[in-house]
């Protein structure tokens, strides 16, 4: 069978060679796949942590005062008159126990027939101490050995033969000044390992003790799991989610290609995430970082917690794996188009792919030289954001916010994108304003490298807040334009409610809530109240989650059959896509709340009048958690047990729809010929579609249509 | 609908038909020597430039400061870079799309540097230390050595601590040997 | 595999074909340029953080800049080092004309020159530049040696003042600093010099290998005028790292 009629996921002769015809792909479909499956991993990974972060706030650590009526204060002036003196203290809060590690240590005991007489240890420089049994909490001296008037025993230190030290430790001698016999000559050597030479009537015994060595705070365990849970969700899941995943399998397939222009550039690009990745679940394991994903400067230069260096390298490392990926996208969309197909004639996920690639060409480079910068500065010290040694920590946000600011965008431009596809497929309509959407496209990527400064209204100075204020606005106006001509795209459309129709109304309106909340936050005044408050931590989750994720896993529905080659069952796709709908919303609109009334981010505990309302919040993080399980289960059910996929179970007219499901290894058996428009549903009969596989509410052609 | 697939064969690729360079635009030799030539001479204006502080007018002299130096010596380079991706990277030959990713990316450095600029000139950092309203901090001779430093300023104003000025003025002694005879001039030129 | 004649052997820049996704060779060779311009402006603007890094500081500090640029580096070395730079850009300019026309000898002639200019660039900057530096403790941030510099510049000093004089180290050190105003950010000129000059040095031995892969393959018969993309790239990049020199050059050693 020549390799053009053969599913791209069709086994090889032997398992091995299966597995190596993964491991050395050069297939966009494969590489794509594998991206896929890691950045699912990764978002479970991420979730785990979002849950422990919420679990700590369900019932955070604090010391709260108890009335007898059973009443609780943060503060005991909080409490009637009367009842102060008879508050209790309590502590409240147990998920995250504080953490003390032990260190074992050799040491020698000094026997006095079967009692211990002393514990001798080495200490750090290599001199023993000598520590005395205690005795009904008070230190006994069986041996009677020599001590200062403070109680520490006192050793005369020599030296032997072979040039080390030895110390001396000597009975006391209360008849007289002269010091008494000598004990027990002890010998430390070059390793730490304590030695004793005993003297008449005593022995040695040689053991180990154990001693407490640091200690790990509740809180630091906290920020562990906020960092951990920023880092993997940002750099790991977010950026290449979309792109990465679903675009490398369908942006070559949607322009009529066989595969990207640089196919062992993907792969490189794919095996540099996979280091990227190890590099940082290394950190995590290593003690993970509590700098929060965005290493701000002095705290990341300074803190000597956890492994900040290897995860800083994790970054700079998956960076490359962006950039390679952007770069291919951009030569692919310039130069393996199908004849025929014009820039306008393109769908719109590769325009927003497009636009996303120029961001993740010039934007990510800035973010690796900081990151670098940053560890030099905590190698070498080189001291460029080291306030203490004359340098701006200000600078460092500058530097980092030009990447990450542009970031948010490389993470939601391509969710706009999948939502132009969903929107126009599942409503059977052409898609209202083409160029109008593919231009704002362009337009967000070109304005997001204007408004990084809106992270640092508190640093800034006044005159750039103004400016980066202003300019903020900006990117208001080409996402309004898309959210309204894709809201003039459903109405008069053949809508039929499948999951990603579902997913593509619950993006409309998690995206407008997360839109809308943007410009408090760009407005300077009400920022410096919201900065750093649950307001922002709500208003970027309903961006990137509301935004992103959902429009993620509605593509993953809205593709599943065409990449898969197999049927999801839809009715428990809808129910585990409300659940998360519903959960959602309950995690993160009280949020807004919280914030406006000042309950800051970041912190493992509050004050008892924002009980309620976490207790709200981590309850939908549950319900978030179960809906994305039933997920888990129906895409399971659906590799293992689901029917067959025709070619183009909604009836698309993009080119994806038009070759087999799943793909073959080269896209097409010839290469396809344009002959319609990706969005023609006003004249043209979707190929390949079989209404009694999936039926519609209301045939396309019936449809009114708009000239 | 009859599928176009059926009548249309697609393209077929034949190694002997167009899969060399199509135009290729060989490399004019005399304008990539004198390129060369121009850049050597833009290097060495730009040498000379630095080194000249003042432009006598009659009988006053124009001063150059630090920011028309870097004015001019930033212009210079700008030129010389402009030369060398026109001519040597062949844009002025080639697609224009390649001048757009040009145009863009220096547009996107233009954008990171003047707004972080911006931003610091506002901040008036500077003016501000000046003045003594922040600390600049940063003193590495109080940082990386620390005594060490004062023990080189006590000696260097006569001495508060006797046994270290010894100790200074003992340490010092091996750098600030006088030179033999011989190497006097390379020294004094530096 | 290709339709050419049987009677003559091909050589591997005549019986080239693309990659199997590409429609023809006209495309592919546009696309691996346009890719390469690509990761270029990747390159220019991961400068452009050392650039403001720069630029930051020098607004921050106005006369340590100066005088640091001044006292440390010497211009006679960057300039050699730039005219070697732009020579070596020239010859890899002619060695892709070589390729055009043909001429497999200029055209390593030409690449070889092009690598001697860049072990030449990197021995300077090595030998003449940064031992000296490391040996002086002329290094960044925290490393930097202050009162070995401090010390060597005032015994420096001393000597353009008064050559002949025979005065005692005391008293030289005591007359110099009390006029000597301590640069306090010196550390910051140098970890800037070092860092940004140091990756580009690290670009230029990255060029080194791979104007080595490229003179191999030219040696091997697979450029000629149907095809010399790689070695086009080869030069793009070349060049890039040329034309940052271009900028770091008046940036560190003169303004």
């Amino acid at each position: 069978m020549a390799h053009h009629d053969v599913s791209y996921l069709a086994p090889k002769e032997t398992f091995l060679k299966t597995v190596m015809s993964w491991v050395y792909t050069i297939d966009h479909k494969k590489i794509g796949l594998m991206y896929l499956v890691a950045v699912l991993l990764m978002f479970f990974l991420g979730g785990v942590a979002a849950m422990l972060v919420r679990a700590q706030l369900w019932e955070p650590t604090r010391t709260v005062f108890v009335s007898e009526d059973g009443s609780v204060y943060m503060n005991p002036a909080e409490a009637p008159e009367g009842e102060r003196d008879s508050l209790k203290t309590e502590t409240r809060g147990i998920f995250f126990q504080p953490i003390t590690t032990y260190v074992s240590r050799p040491a020698v005991n000094l026997l006095s027939g079967s009692t211990v007489g002393a514990v001798i240890t080495a200490s750090q420089d290599g001199s023993p101490s000598v520590s005395l049994p205690e005795s009904d909490g008070q230190t006994s001296n069986p041996l009677n050995i020599a001590l200062t008037d403070d109680g520490s025993p006192i050793f005369t230190e020599t030296t032997d033969q072979r040039g080390n030290k030895v110390w001396e430790l000597r009975r006391e001698n209360p008849d007289s000044d002269e010091p008494g016999p000598v004990l027990a000559s002890i010998t430390v050597d070059g390793r730490g390992n304590p030695s004793a030479e005993a003297g008449s009537g005593l022995s040695t015994r040689k053991t180990t003790i154990r001693e407490p060595g640091s200690t790990i705070t509740t809180n630091n365990i906290y920020n562990r799991m906020f960092s951990l849970h920023g880092t993997i969700m940002v750099f790991l899941f977010i950026i290449p989610s979309i792109p990465a995943a679903l675009g490398n399998i369908f942006l070559p397939i949607m322009i009529g290609a066989k595969d990207v222009a640089f196919p062992r550039l993907n792969l490189m690009s794919w095996y540099i995430y996979v280091f990227g990745g190890i590099f940082a679940l290394y950190s995590v394991i290593a003690g993970g970082v509590e700098t929060g994903w965005t290493f701000y400067t002095p705290y990341s230069t300074t803190t000597d917690w956890g492994s900040v260096t290897s995860m800083l390298l994790a970054a700079f490392i998956l960076g490359f794996s962006s950039i390679f990926t952007g770069m291919n996208f951009i030569v692919t969309v310039h130069k393996l188009r199908v004849p025929g197909m014009g820039w306008f004639d393109m769908p719109l996920f590769i325009w927003a792919l497009y636009a996303t690639a120029i961001i993740q060409v010039l934007a990510t480079p800035v973010l690796g030289i900081t990151l670098m910068m940053l560890v030099f500065e905590r190698m070498f010290g080189i001291g460029i954001f080291d306030p203490a040694l004359g340098g701006d920590p200000v600078l460092f946000q500058h530097f980092f916010w030009f990447y990450s600011h542009p970031a948010v965008y490389i993470m939601i431009l391509p969710a706009f994108g999948v939502i132009s596809e969903m929107l126009a497929v599942h409503c059977r309509k052409r898609i209202f304003g083409y160029r109008a959407i593919a231009f704002s496209s362009i337009a967000i990527a070109a304005i997001s490298f204007l408004v990084w400064a809106h992270h640092m209204f508190t640093a800034a100075s006044p005159v750039a807040n103004v400016i980066f204020s202003a300019l903020t606005f900006l990117v208001a106006i080409p996402t309004a334009i898309k959210v309204f001509n894709w809201i003039a795209t459903m109405y008069k459309g053949s809508i039929a409610w499948t999951t990603p129709m579902l997913y593509s109304a619950f993006f409309l309106f998690c995206f407008t809530i997360g839109g809308l909340t943007g410009p408090p936050l760009a407005t300077l005044s009400t920022d410096i109240h919201l900065h750093d408050t649950y307001f922002v931590v709500a208003h970027f989750h309903y961006v990137m989650m509301g935004g992103t994720v959902l429009a993620f896993i509605g593509a993953l529905h809205h593709w599943w059959p065409k990449f898969t080659g197999k049927m999801y069952n839809e009715f428990w796709g809808q129910i585990a896509g409300w659940t998360v709908f519903v959960g959602f919303n309950v995690t993160f609109f009280i949020q807004f709340f919280m914030g406006t009334q000042g309950m800051p981010r970041r912190y493992a505990t509050y004050s008892p009048e924002f009980e309620l309302m976490h207790k709200i919040s981590t309850f939908g993080s549950w319900l978030l958690a179960i809906g994305f399980l039933i997920h888990l289960v129906v895409f399971a059910h659906s590799v293992f047990a689901g029917r067959k996929a025709p070619r183009n179970p909604w009836g698309g007219l993009s080119l994806e729809w038009e070759t087999e499901s799943p793909p073959l290894e080269h896209n097409f058996a010839r290469e396809p010929v344009l002959t319609h428009g990706p969005y023609d549903y006003d004249t043209v009969v979707p190929p390949h579609y079989d209404p009694a596989l999936y039926p519609l509410p209301e045939r396309s052609d019936n449809a009114p249509s708009h000239h | 609908m009859t599928n176009p697939h059926d009548s249309i064969e697609p393209r077929e690729i034949l190694a002997s038909e167009e899969h060399g360079h199509e135009h290729v635009h060989v490399t004019p030799f005399w304008t990539m020597f004198w390129v060369f030539a121009i850049l050597l001479f833009l290097t060495a204006l730009t040498v000379w430039t630095a080194n000249i502080h003042y432009i006598p007018v009659g009988n006053s002299v124009i001063e150059i400061g630090a920011t028309l130096h870097i004015l001019i010596a930033m212009t210079i380079a700008t030129v010389k870079a402009v030369l060398v991706a026109a001519y040597f990277m062949h844009l002025k030959y080639d697609k224009p799309v390649n001048t757009i990713v040009v145009v863009s990316t220096i547009f996107g450095v233009i954008l990171f540097l003047g707004l972080t600029l911006t931003d610091t000139i506002s901040r008036g950092i500077h003016d501000r230390r000046e003045q003594g309203e922040i600390h600049a901090g940063g003193d590495m001779t109080l940082y990386s050595n620390p005594g060490r430093l004062e023990r080189m300023r006590a000696a260097a104003q006569g001495g508060v601590e006797g046994s270290v000025v010894q100790q200074s003025v003992a340490s010092g002694e091996a750098v600030v040997q006088p030179p033999p005879a011989d190497n006097e001039n390379q020294s004094a030129d530096h | 595999m290709t339709s050419a004649p049987k009677d003559k052997e091909l050589k591997p820049w005549e019986a080239y074909i693309p990659q199997h996704h590409w429609r023809n060779a006209t495309d592919e060779a546009e696309g691996a340029k346009l890719g390469m311009w690509l990761f270029l402006s990747t390159e220019v603007l991961l400068f452009a953080g050392f650039f403001c890094a720069y630029a930051f500081f020098r607004l921050l500090y106005p006369e340590n800049w100066h005088d640091a640029s001044r006292y440390y580096l010497d211009w006679e070395i960057g300039a050699a080092n730039t005219a070697v730079l732009l020579l070596s850009s020239f010859t890899i300019v002619l060695a892709i004309r070589a390729a055009q026309q043909g001429n497999r000898g200029m055209m390593l002639i030409h690449l070889g020159i092009t690598q001697l200019c860049a072990a030449f660039f990197l021995i300077v900057k090595l030998g003449w530049e940064y031992w000296p530096k490391i040996r002086d403790g002329k290094l960044p941030g925290i490393f930097f040696d202050y009162p070995a510099v401090y010390a060597q510049r005032a015994a420096e000093k001393a000597m353009i003042v008064a050559p002949d004089a025979i005065i005692p180290a005391a008293q030289v050190a005591g007359d110099y600093a009390s006029t000597f105003t301590p640069g306090a950010h010196d550390h910051i000129f140098l970890s800037i010099y070092w860092i940004s000059t140091a990756t580009h040095g690290f670009h230029v031995l990255v060029g080194m290998f791979v104007i080595g892969w490229a003179m191999w393959k030219a040696y091997k018969w697979h450029y000629g005028p149907r095809h010399y993309t790689s070695l086009e790239n080869v030069g793009l990049y070349w060049h890039i790292v040329d034309i940052i020199w271009i900028f770091l050059f008046p940036l560190l050693y003169l303004v």
